[in-house]
C-alpha cells in the first residue's frame, strides 16, 4: 500500500490523541480512584451503586433509631429495678412482714408513715423521663403519665385508675378529655351521651350526630385556624341533638379550661356519668392503653397497611404504658389493683382504730400480686434488650458488609490505578518519542 | 528517411515542454502536499504517431513517432472510496449528534459525585424516621418540609437542565445544522455551474473538483446523500460532468437535492417535540413529490425520509418520545427522558398525597404536593401544597387509627416511611408498563437507561469512526502527495528535460553541418 506524509501525520495525531486523553482519564482516577464517572461508563455498575447506597442509608437511619432505643430500655430497666427494689423492701424486708395482730399501733404508726412517704417515690419514679419524653406513658410522651387529682385519686391520663372514669365525671354527667381540657356534657343530660365517641375533624362540613355508629362529629376548620376550645363548645352547644331521642339540654354542654386553647382532630370515646364500672366489667379504654403499642422501625422489614395496620413481627415495640405493671380497676371484693392506691389503703387500714389482720390481710394479697407483675414486666424489657442488642450486632455487620460492597463497586484497587496511571503515561511519552523520529526524513533531504 | 529537415527540433520541443509540464505539475503537487482534500495530478503523457496525412503518397520507409504530447493534467482519486466514505459518514454524524445529546442527558441525573433526588429521597427518609419518633412535634414537622421542598426544588431544577439541553440541541439544529447543510448546496450548486463552463473551455478545473469533493464529504455528515454523475459528449471531442445529488429516501425513493447549478433547500419548523423537516427550491417553494412521482409530499414534508446524518440524528433527539409516543415506535429522544422524570415526579407526589390524605380518592384532602401551575403534576411544576405551605399547626396525619385520648400515634408516618419500599407500577399516560419497582429504583433506572444507550452508541461511533478512518486512510493512500514520489518524479523530469535538451543541442551541431559543413567543396 501507498504511504505518504500526510497519512503518517494523521494517523499519528490520532493515535497521540488517544493515548493522551487514556493518560489523562487514568490521572484522574488515580486521584480518586473512583471505577467510573458516569452511568454510561458502567451501566450495571451504576445500578448496584445506588442500591448499596440507599441500603446503606436505611442502614444508618436503623442503628441509630436502635441505639435510641437501647437507650431508652435501659433507662426503663433502671427505673423499674428502683420500683422493684422499693417494693420488696415494703412486703418482704422491714415493714410488712412483721405486722401482725399483736403489732403496736406506733409501730403501726411508723410503718404507715413510711409506706405513704415511699408511695410518693413511687409515683414520680413511673413519671421517669429520658430526655423530653416520658417512658411510661404509652404513646403519650409528652404529659406525665400518671397525676393525683385534688381529691387524692390516681389519673392515668385523665382516667381514674381504680373507677376507669374520666376525671370530672363522678356522678356529675358524661365527660371525655380533649386536649388535657374535660369537655362535660353536664348532669341534668344524664346518660344520653353514655356509649358515643367524639370526633373532631378539621373540615368546613356541617357537624353532624349519628345515632347509628353513636358518634358526635364536630367539624371545625383547624387548618383555617377556627379550633379553639371556645369554637368546640360553640360547636356542641349548637349541634342538633333531636335525633337522641329525649330532649337534650345543649346548654349544659361545656368545656373546661382557657377557651383559646387550641383543639386537635382526635377521636375520643365520652364516659359515661353514672356509677364507677363494676368490678370485673372489662373497660376498653384502660385495656386499650395497658396494651399500647409505640412502633419503631429497626429493619425488621415494616409492613404496614395504608389503614395503618401494622404487621408486629415487622417493628419494634417501645411502649411500656405504666399502667401495665403499676395496676388498675378493682378485683373481688372491691381492692383496687394499683399499688399506689393500694399503699395509701393499706396505710389507713393501718393506722384504723379497728386494725385486724383480717381486715389488712385481702390488701396485703392485692399487694404481692401486683408486685409481682412488676417483676414480670422486668423480665420483658430484660428479653427485649437483649432482643435489641441483637438487633444493633446484626445491624452493625449487615451495615459494614454493604459498606465493603459499595466499595467494590465504588472504586478500583489503588495498586491498579496506579498501575493504570504508569502505563498511560508511559505510553503517552513513548508516543511522542517515536513522532520525533516518523515524521521526520523524506526523500527530498536526500536529493543533491 | 523522409522526415522533415527540422522535424527534429519539434521532437526536442515537445519534449522539453512535456517535461516542463511534468515539474509544473510536480511542484504544484508538492507545494499542496499539506492541503486539505488535495488529489495529487498527473500528467497524461502520450507518444505521437507517425502520420502520413502530409504525403502525396504512402511510403514504405520505417515511420517514427513523432515525440510526446501532453494531453491533459487528471486527478489520481478513486471514486469508489468517496461513496463508501460518505456512506460511513452519515452514520457517524447520525451518532454523534445522538452521543452528544445522550452525554448532556445523563450530566442531569448523574449523582456519582454530586447529590440529587436519590439523595434527597435518602433524607426524607430519614426525617420520617425522626418524625416517627415524635409524632405531632411541630419541630420534626418542619424539618420534614423543608427536607419535602428541596426535594421538590431538585425536581424542578432537574427539568430546567433537561430542557436546556432540549433548546440547546433544539438551536443547534435549526440555527447551525440547517443553514449549514443549505449553504452546502448552494456551494456545491455553484461550484457545479463553474466547473461545468470551465470543461466547456477545456479547462478540467482539478481543483475546483477537489473543493466540491470536500463539501459534498461534509454534507454527507449531515444527510443521507446520494451522488451522481453523468459524463455529456458536447462536441469537438469533449465531455463534461454532470453532478447531481439526491437525498435517499425511507424506502429508496430519491428527492434532488442539487442538479448541476440548480439547487433545493431544506427548511426547518415545528417546536417542542414535533420537528419537521421540508424540501424547498430555491425559492422557497415546497418540492411536491419524489423523484419519479412515486411518492407525494405534503408541502415538502420530509421528515420521515431523513434516515441517516446528523439531522436524522437531532429528529431523533428532539422529537423521539419512545414508548410514550402515541402511536408506533420511536427513538428515545430528550422528550422521553423528560417524560420519564415527570412520571416518576406525579407518581410521587399522588402515593404521598394519598397517605396523608383521610378521603381515599382525589382530590384530596391534605395533600403534601401539587402543581404550580394547577395542571398535572410534573417535575417542572411540582411543589409543596399551599394548604401544607401555610400550615402553623401539625398538617401531617401521623396516624390514621383513633387513639384513646387523642394522643397522636405513628402508624401513618410508619406507612409513609414504607412506601418508599413499595413497588410501583410505572406506566406512560396510555397505559405501556414502563417499570416496576420504588421510586429510587425508578430513578436509578433512568439513569441506567440514558446510560446504558450512551454506552451502546458510543460503541458504534467508535466502530463507525473506526472504519471512517479506515477508508480515509484507504483515500489517502490513492490521492494524497508523497514527497518521496514527488522528489523522484523532480528528478525523473529533470532528465528527460536535460536530455530533450541535449537533443537540442546535438540536432543543432548536426544541422550545423549539414547547412554550414555540407557542399562548401571548393568554395
Amino acid at each position: 500500500m501507498r504511504v505518504t506524509q500526510n497519512m503518517i501525520s494523521r494517523q499519528y495525531n490520532r493515535n497521540l490523541n488517544n493515548a493522551f486523553s487514556k493518560y489523562s482519564y487514568a490521572t484522574q482516577q488515580s486521584t480518586d480512584y473512583r471505577a467510573f464517572y458516569t452511568a454510561g461508563e458502567n451501566p450495571m455498575g451504576y445500578s448496584k451503586l445506588f442500591s448499596y447506597r440507599q441500603q446503606i442509608s436505611k442502614n444508618d437511619t436503623y442503628q441509630a433509631n436502635v441505639k435510641n432505643v437501647q437507650s431508652r430500655m435501659d433507662t426503663a430497666e433502671s427505673s423499674l429495678t428502683s420500683i422493684n427494689t422499693m417494693l420488696s423492701e415494703i412486703s418482704s424486708t422491714d415493714y410488712l412482714k412483721g405486722v401482725t395482730g399483736t403489732t403496736s399501733a406506733e409501730d403501726r404508726e411508723v410503718i404507715a408513715t413510711k409506706i405513704l412517704a415511699m408511695r410518693e417515690t413511687l409515683i414520680s419514679t413511673a413519671n421517669a423521663k429520658y430526655g423530653d419524653d416520658y417512658l411510661f406513658g404509652g404513646s403519650n410522651s409528652s404529659d406525665a403519665p400518671f397525676t393525683v387529682a385534688a381529691d387524692g385519686s390516681v389519673l392515668y391520663r385523665g382516667i381514674n385508675v381504680v373507677t376507669l372514669k374520666y376525671a370530672g365525671s363522678d356522678g356529675k354527667g358524661a365527660s371525655c378529655n380533649v386536649n388535657n381540657s374535660t369537655v362535660d356534657f353536664g348532669a341534668a343530660n344524664g346518660t344520653a351521651f353514655n356509649g358515643y365517641s367524639l370526633i373532631i375533624n378539621d373540615s368546613t362540613a356541617p357537624s353532624t350526630v349519628d345515632t347509628q355508629s353513636k358518634t358526635i362529629t364536630v367539624n371545625l376548620d383547624i387548618s383555617g385556624g377556627t379550633n379553639t376550645k371556645g369554637d368546640l363548645e360553640a360547636a356542641l352547644q349548637g349541634l342538633d341533638y333531636s335525633a337522641m331521642g329525649g330532649s337534650v339540654d345543649k346548654t349544659a354542654i361545656s368545656i373546661g379550661g382557657d377557651a383559646s386553647g387550641i383543639i386537635s382532630a382526635r377521636r375520643v370515646e365520652i364516659n359515661g356519668g353514672a356509677d364507677p364500672i363494676a368490678a370485673g366489667t372489662p373497660v376498653a379504654d384502660m385495656d386499650a392503653l395497658a396494651n399500647e403499642a409505640v412502633y419503631v422501625d429497626i429493619g425488621l422489614g415494616l409492613d404496614v397497611s395504608s389503614a395503618n395496620e401494622i404487621n408486629k413481627q415487622s417493628a419494634f415495640n417501645t411502649a411500656i404504658p405504666g399502667i401495665s405493671f403499676l395496676g388498675y380497676g378493682v378485683s373481688n371484693g372491691g381492692i383496687p389493683n394499683n399499688l399506689y392506691v393500694l399503699m395509701g389503703d393499706i396505710a389507713s387500714q393501718l393506722t384504723a382504730a379497728d386494725f385486724s389482720m383480717d381486715k389488712i390481710q385481702p390488701y396485703l394479697d392485692a399487694f404481692d400480686t401486683q408486685s409481682s407483675k412488676v417483676l414480670t414486666s422486668m423480665t420483658e424489657i430484660g428479653a427485649k434488650t437483649k432482643f435489641v442488642e441483637y438487633t444493633t450486632a446484626s445491624l452493625t455487620t449487615q451495615g459494614d458488609n454493604l459498606a465493603n460492597q459499595r466499595a467494590n463497586v465504588e472504586y478500583i484497587d489503588t495498586l491498579d490505578a496506579i498501575e493504570n496511571y504508569s502505563t498511560a503515561a508511559y505510553s503517552y511519552k513513548a508516543a511522542l518519542q517515536a513522532g520525533k523520529n516518523l515524521l521526520q526524513y523524506s526523500f527530498l533531504d536526500f536529493m543533491d | 528517411m523522409s522526415s522533415a529537415t527540422f522535424a527534429g527540433f519539434e521532437v526536442a520541443k515537445r519534449g522539453i515542454s512535456a517535461a516542463r509540464v511534468g515539474l509544473e505539475v510536480t511542484g504544484n503537487n508538492m507545494t499542496n502536499s499539506g492541503t486539505v482534500g488535495y488529489t495529487r495530478q498527473r500528467v497524461d503523457q502520450v507518444s505521437i504517431a507517425p502520420t502520413s496525412l502530409h504525403l502525396r503518397y504512402a511510403s514504405g520507409s520505417p515511420a517514427v513517432g513523432e515525440g510526446t504530447e501532453v494531453t491533459s493534467v487528471s486527478q489520481l482519486r478513486d471514486p469508489y472510496l468517496d461513496i463508501r466514505y460518505r456512506a460511513q459518514n452519515e452514520k457517524c454524524g447520525d451518532a454523534s449528534v445522538q452521543l452528544a445529546t445522550l452525554y448532556n442527558i445523563q450530566n442531569v441525573f448523574n449523582e456519582i459525585q454530586s447529590d440529587g433526588v436519590d439523595t434527597q429521597f435518602s433524607e426524607m427518609i430519614e426525617q420520617l424516621h425522626t418524625l416517627a419518633d415524635n409524632p405531632g412535634s411541630s419541630s420534626a414537622e418542619a424539618i420534614l418540609k423543608t427536607s419535602a421542598s428541596m426535594l421538590t426544588k431538585i425536581f424542578n431544577s432537574y427539568s430546567e437542565q433537561l430542557q436546556t439541553a432540549y433548546d440547546q440541541t433544539a438551536d443547534d439544529f435549526t440555527q447551525n445544522a440547517v443553514p449549514t447543510v443549505n449553504d452546502l448546496l448552494k456551494s456545491i450548486a455553484a461550484l457545479n455551474k463553474q466547473i461545468r463552463s470551465n470543461q466547456i473551455a477545456g479547462n478540467s478545473s482539478l481543483e475546483l473538483q477537489d473543493q466540491r469533493n470536500l463539501l459534498i464529504d461534509s454534507l454527507s455528515e449531515y444527510v443521507n446523500v446520494e451522488v451522481v454523475t453523468a459524463s455529456v459528449y458536447i462536441g469537438g471531442g469533449r465531455s463534461v460532468d454532470e453532478l447531481s445529488i439526491n437525498l435517499k429516501g425511507e424506502n429508496g425513493e430519491k428527492f434532488t437535492l442539487v442538479d448541476n447549478d440548480e439547487y433545493n433547500q431544506l427548511g426547518v419548523s415545528g417546536t417542542y417535540g414535533d420537528y419537521a423537516v421540508s424540501l424547498l427550491d430555491s425559492k422557497g417553494n415546497p418540492i411536491a413529490s419524489s423523484n419519479d412521482g412515486s411518492l407525494l409530499l405534503s408541502s415538502g414534508d420530509i421528515t420521515g425520509q431523513m434516515t441517516g446524518g446528523g439531522i436524522a440524528g437531532y429528529l431523533k433527539m428532539l422529537n423521539g418520545q419512545g414508548e410514550y409516543a402515541s402511536s408506533g415506535t420511536e427513538a428515545r429522544g430528550i422528550p422521553y427522558y423528560q417524560n420519564l422524570l415527570d412520571t416518576l415526579a406525579s407518581n410521587f407526589a399522588n402515593t404521598f398525597n394519598a397517605a396523608n390524605s383521610t378521603n381515599s380518592t382525589p382530590p384530596y384532602d391534605l395533600p403534601l404536593f401539587e402543581s404550580s401551575d394547577g395542571g398535572n403534576i410534573t417535575a417542572a411544576s411540582i411543589q409543596i401544597s399551599e394548604k401544607w405551605q401555610n400550615s402553623t399547626s401539625a398538617y401531617i396525619t401521623c396516624t390514621k387509627q383513633s387513639t384513646v385520648d387523642g394522643s397522636v400515634g405513628n402508624e401513618n408516618v410508619l406507612y409513609m416511611i414504607t412506601l418508599f419500599d413499595t413497588d410501583n407500577q410505572f406506566a406512560t399516560g396510555g397505559g405501556t408498563p414502563l417499570f416496576t419497582g420504588t421510586f429510587q429504583e425508578f430513578l436509578t433506572n433512568i439513569n441506567t437507561t440514558a446510560g446504558l444507550e450512551y454506552s451502546q452508541i458510543n460503541r458504534e461511533y467508535n466502530t463507525y469512526t473506526a472504519v471512517l478512518t479506515d477508508i480515509d486512510t484507504q483515500r489517502a493512500s490513492v490521492s494524497s502527495v508523497s514527497l518521496d514520489d514527488e522528489g523522484i518524479n523532480l528528478i525523473s523530469y529533470n532528465h528527460a528535460l536535460t536530455a530533450a535538451s541535449r537533443l537540442m543541442t546535438t540536432l543543432d551541431e548536426a544541422l550545423d553541418t549539414i547547412i554550414n559543413g555540407m557542399g562548401i567543396v571548393g568554395r
